[in-house]
């Protein structure tokens, strides 16, 4: 049967008559009351539709009442004036007694939710409305997104790794689930960012709140030489407002454990002088550390928190570290000596045992208008490194290293109106009395350090310019008591027993300029320094140190930058003393007192292209830097040792620095290949025995990759690596380095194979070859992941190369992990 | 002579391509917050709806560049942020949120019936305009899913190489949804292609305390003009982009054609 059609216009207005655009015009059935076709008006707010006979229209748009027309007729165009509406929205509405709805607080009764199969809190949550738990780590997603905090009992102590309490704590426990939503867990914050993040409370049964949860993961492997074992347990317990975490590690696969206890990177931390006494092991810098670090290594872990009330909280850190690493190598070291060079080869043997405590106090208050972090951390670490060298020189060495830190950081950020003003303050005090015997000799030093950076920061912008400032003071009090047994007094003054303080206070402005095409940036750095060695009166002065940049955008695609500044170098404290300093076999150090500083001029440009149709990316900076140093460093032979000092005369240096990173796409298998080169040249002055030596190093550093994937996740990656170093006096040293990655996706499984090639000169034209290959293949489930690795293949148990540097170049042969079978399982309860 | 100056400014105006500030475009009615998923990796985004002109955008690339370009105390926080993406890799909520369109801003305007996309993808500032696209749907009336408390029918729709199956709700009768996607009588609430390539899902829809339509550009970059078509060619090689600037899983792009 056809049905008549007609097409029906018209216009759809507001009530002054003015056209609405957007607004959805559907037509309905008569009978049925279905949608059978619809349309939307347009700019001018028109629509013309097919229409049958037994139909009707509604008009409907977001912010309008929603209107029927009916008795459509063709003859004339439809006018349509819209009322308006306030935009309401539909409330979710919540049935049953399982959900409690609290303003932005949901929760969920576990009970009512949880099946008898459910084990986990992890699998009662999967069952819950909204949310979403991954079994594999334990993620929670709720409305689709991952949780941005996980609170139990309102602490987030796992930070995290809440994954582990998710898919380990038993349901039955479990009282209810709350959901928060936007939740900002900084408040201070809530006005300048814009957050939708949503978090959840773990509410425990009154009586379930002394619970030990529990977890594992292990692994056993064999090398050549002994068996090989990791393994990692993991407890917790939760009681409401205090809760309590433990962790346990250890291996012997050549991970270094108490690494992780200490966080990467902190935008807040004070630099401290390095050890005086410094003995030099065999290191194998240019492989991964897996490869190269004989160990065996405890961590265990203890981590308390605890609530006050609603804003405030106290969280206690212990971490104990036990490590014990060894190291052999031969390495042969040639002085460049105006009178003749001179050559020491030395078989090194060496063994570090480290003892670790640290502890850490954290307090945090968030509230609306103020935020307050202090963070007190104690680390005390007591090292014994025994370090036995035969050859040229044989000796004993045995040195002992404890080192004492307490570490005060504090954090505010509070709100005035719309602005928001930080405060920082990190204070440390720092002490080593440590010592190193060789042989007869004996030196014992004891250092002790206070350091103190405190400064506020604050902005306001006006139009296309803003202008920041950060102002403070930074101070520090080294001090110092050395003593030196056995060595001839002839050389020099034995004992010492001085300090050197300084203190600073800066501005620091800043100034930025945004226009069109050009930003500019002004940092007028302007201190007042006071410096004083406790031997001599002391100086003042106040320094300024500008620097200035400019951004040219030129196309979209073209970005130039140029960029010059002028800075004074800060003293190094540690080099004020008098006496000699036994540094290790080899070197004793002299201080050198004066307050004449290091000063350094630097222009930079760049060039950033960016032509992405042609998948060509290309960044060039380019540096030139002049600095005049009033001192130049001296080298005197005397016996068996080296003294190293500085004497109070000018040298110049100037480098030239180089750096491009360049890559294209590649139509061949979905290909892409990288380019990056180095390019660096000094030139540097040396007294050695009396004689002024200039000297000239250059370094070029060039890589190419070629990253191909054929196929899905299948993955083909080379890399070739080509480094050249010379230097006035010695031999130019290449080295070259190739690299091979595949990888293999066969589901469940995957295999991963990788080989390295080094090809390093040795002496001049005479090269050594290194093969490194692994197998690993790793298969996944739902409870348990399988990984069988086999680490170096060929069982290529020395590494060699060649450093130089500052008139001396070495040559290492030392010993690297040798062929490794290992077996390690993940399995979830 | 001043024809010369006329043509040179014509000139510069035409290779330096957009480069317009930060500025409102009207008030919203109504903003709706999507989430997306792409294998692994999740992203969330902001549907800002006015009168006469909508936009679409990455929330997490909203709040890091407006936190980045505020001011220096602020711009700590977000370099903070950044720095622990890196250092806990197995939290999973830290970690940098990403989506094969996160770095694309989307601007319709209805009374010319234009759409823009700027894309600031691995430092390279591309912007293009097309005429706001259409779906032809293919609406089943019968499936009925209830999505934050809102009855949504299903439709379907190939759409640029994609087989795309969206929710959406007569309730709020807007004729769009996330991305490019839109033309029905009523907003998309959830939308999926070609089964699991991309996800997006409504989770909260808010129409009171909303910041006005507004084109962004908080770094004041400028962008290069091209057209769909150039836009696309390089977008279908995302390996192509170099290593240091990835932040994308290498999978093509959202439209294929």
């Amino acid at each position: 049967m056809a049905v008549a059609q007609m097409r029906i216009t018209g216009t759809v207005t507001d009530k002054n008559g003015d056209p609405l655009t957007g607004a959805i015009i559907q037509v309905r059935s008569n009978s049925t009351n279905k949608m059978i076709r619809f349309g939307k008006t347009d700019a001018k707010g028109v629509f013309s539709l097919e229409v049958a006979a037994d139909s009707y229209l509604e008009v409907s748009m977001l912010g309008f009442k929603k209107q029927r027309i009916n008795n459509l007729s063709e003859n004339k165009p439809l006018r349509i004036v819209m009322q308006e509406e306030a935009v309401a929205l539909k409330e979710v509405t919540v049935k049953a007694s399982k959900v409690r709805e609290r303003g932005d607080t949901i929760t969920y009764n576990v009970s009512t939710f949880a099946d008898q199969n459910d084990r986990s809190i992890g699998d009662v949550l999967a069952r819950i409305p909204g949310f979403e738990v991954n079994k594999q780590n334990g993620q929670i997603k709720y409305e689709g997104k991952p949780i941005s905090k996980f609170y139990i009992e309102g602490l987030d102590m796992l930070g995290g790794k809440y994954g582990v309490t998710t898919n380990s704590l038993p349901q039955v426990d479990v009282g209810s689930v709350q959901v928060m939503r936007n939740h900002q867990p900084i408040r201070v914050l809530e006005d300048f960012t814009y957050t939708d993040e949503a978090a959840v409370n773990i509410r425990m049964k009154e009586g379930a709140k002394s619970h030990w949860v529990t977890s594992f993961n292990g692994g056993a492997g064999i090398s050549r030489h002994t068996g090989l074992w990791k393994f990692e347990g993991f407890g917790l317990r939760i009681k409401s407002n205090l809760q309590t975490m433990l962790t346990y590690k250890i291996n012997n696969t050549g991970q270094d454990i108490s690494k992780e206890t200490t966080s990467l990177f902190s935008l807040d931390d004070l630099e401290s002088s390095s050890d005086y006494i410094q003995l030099s092991p065999p290191t194998t810098p240019n492989l991964a550390e897996s490869r190269t670090l004989f160990n065996r290594s405890h961590a265990a872990t203890l981590n308390t928190l605890k609530r006050f009330n609603e804003s405030s909280q106290m969280n206690v850190q212990m971490i104990y570290n036990n490590h014990r690493q060894t190291a052999e190598g031969e390495r042969q070291t040639i002085y460049y000596l105006p009178d003749g060079n001179r050559i020491i080869d030395n078989r090194k043997d060496y063994l570090q045992k480290d003892n670790e405590l640290y502890s850490l106090v954290k307090y945090e208050k968030n509230s609306a208008s103020q935020y307050l972090k202090n963070s007190l951390s104690g680390d005390f670490s007591w090292s014994h490194q025994w370090l036995n060298e035969f050859g040229t020189n044989s000796h004993h060495q045995f040195v002992r290293k404890p080192e004492y830190d307490i570490k005060d950081n504090l954090y505010i950020i509070r709100k005035y109106g719309n602005r928001l003003i930080s405060f920082y303050s990190n204070n440390c005090i720092v002490s080593r009395p440590q010592s190193l015997s060789i042989d007869s000799l004996y030196q014992h030093i004891s250092q002790q350090q206070y350091s103190t950076n405190t400064y506020a920061m604050a902005g306001t912008k006006l139009g296309k310019f803003s202008l920041s400032l950060k102002a403070g003071v930074n101070a520090a009090l080294h001090r110092l008591e050395s003593d030196a047994i056995g060595l001839p007094d002839t050389i020099g003054q034995m004992a010492d027993n001085s300090s050197f303080s300084f203190a600073r206070i800066y501005v620091e402005p800043r100034l930025t300029y945004k226009g069109h095409s050009i930003h500019l940036e002004l940092t007028p750095t302007t201190e007042y320094l006071y410096e004083k060695y406790s031997k001599d009166d002391g100086h003042h002065q106040m320094l300024f140190a500008p620097d200035l940049s400019i951004r040219w955008y030129t196309t979209p695609r073209l970005r130039l930058s140029l960029g010059g500044s002028s800075s004074v170098e800060s003293l190094d404290a540690s080099r004020f003393y008098q006496s000699l300093i036994l540094q290790n076999f080899q070197y004793i150090n002299r201080g050198y007192a004066g307050y004449l500083h290091n000063h350094t001029q630097a222009i930079r440009g760049g060039i950033t292209y960016n032509d992405a149709l042609k998948a060509l990316h290309t960044i060039l900076s380019v540096s030139r830097t002049f600095s005049t140093s009033p001192y130049t460093p001296t080298r005197q032979f005397v016996g068996d040792y080296i003294i190293r000092s500085a004497v109070e005369q000018k040298s110049k240096s100037r480098s030239w620095q180089a750096n491009l990173i360049t890559s294209k796409g590649l139509n061949l298998w979905n290909g892409v290949v990288n380019l990056r080169a180095l390019y660096m040249n000094s030139d540097a002055m040396m007294m050695q025995n009396g004689v002024m030596t200039d000297y000239n190093s250059q370094i070029i550093n060039a890589r190419m990759g070629l990253d191909f994937s054929f196929w899905k996740d299948m993955h083909l990656r080379y890399g070739i690596t080509f480094s050249h170093k010379s230097m006035d006096y010695s031999q130019a040293i290449d080295n070259w380095k190739q690299d091979l990655s595949i990888i293999i996706p066969i589901n469940p499984f995957t295999i991963d194979l990788r080989g390295e090639y080094y090809r390093n000169e040795i002496t001049s034209g005479n090269y050594k070859d290194f093969f490194l290959a692994d197998i690993k293949a790793s298969y996944k489930s739902k409870r348990l992941d399988l990984t069988l690795s086999l680490n170096n293949l060929l069982n290529r148990d020395t590494y060699s190369y060649v450093i130089t540097s500052d008139l001396t170049s070495s040559t290492s042969t030392n010993r690297i992990r040798g062929r490794e079978l290992l077996l390690t399982a993940y399995y979830m309860l | 002579m001043k024809r010369t100056n006329m043509l040179l400014f014509t000139l510069t105006a035409w290779v330096c391509g957009f480069a317009q500030e930060t500025h409102v475009i009207e008030p919203a009615i109504l903003e709706v917050r999507y989430d997306s998923w792409q294998e692994e990796h999740d992203d969330s985004y902001i549907l800002r709806i006015g009168k006469t002109a909508n936009q679409f955008f990455s929330y997490y690339r909203y709040r890091t560049d407006s936190l980045m370009f505020t001011s220096e105390e602020t711009s700590k926080i977000a370099l903070q942020e950044f720095i622990d993406t890196n250092d806990r890799s197995e939290d999973r909520s830290k970690r940098l949120k990403v989506s094969t369109i996160g770095r694309e801003w989307l601007y319709q305007d209805l009374t010319t019936d234009k759409l823009t996309l700027y894309s600031d993808y691995a430092s390279a500032y591309n912007t293009y305009e097309e005429d706001i696209p259409r779906q032809e749907w293919e609406i089943s009336t019968d499936s009925v899913m209830t999505i934050l408390g809102m009855e949504c029918h299903k439709a379907t729709t190939m759409f640029r190489g994609r087989l795309w199956e969206v929710w959406f709700t007569e309730e709020l009768p807007i004729s769009l949804g996330p991305w490019k996607l839109g033309g029905l009588p009523g907003l998309i609430l959830k939308a999926t292609a070609d089964k699991d390539f991309i996800k997006f899902t409504a989770i909260s829809i808010k129409s009171e305390h909303l910041n006005p339509v507004t084109y962004y550009n908080w770094g004041n970059e400028k962008y290069y003009q091209m057209d769909r078509a150039k836009f696309l060619r390089y977008k279908n090689r995302p390996r192509t982009i170099p290593y240091a600037d990835k932040v994308l899983p290498a999978k093509p792009y959202i439209e294929l054609e």
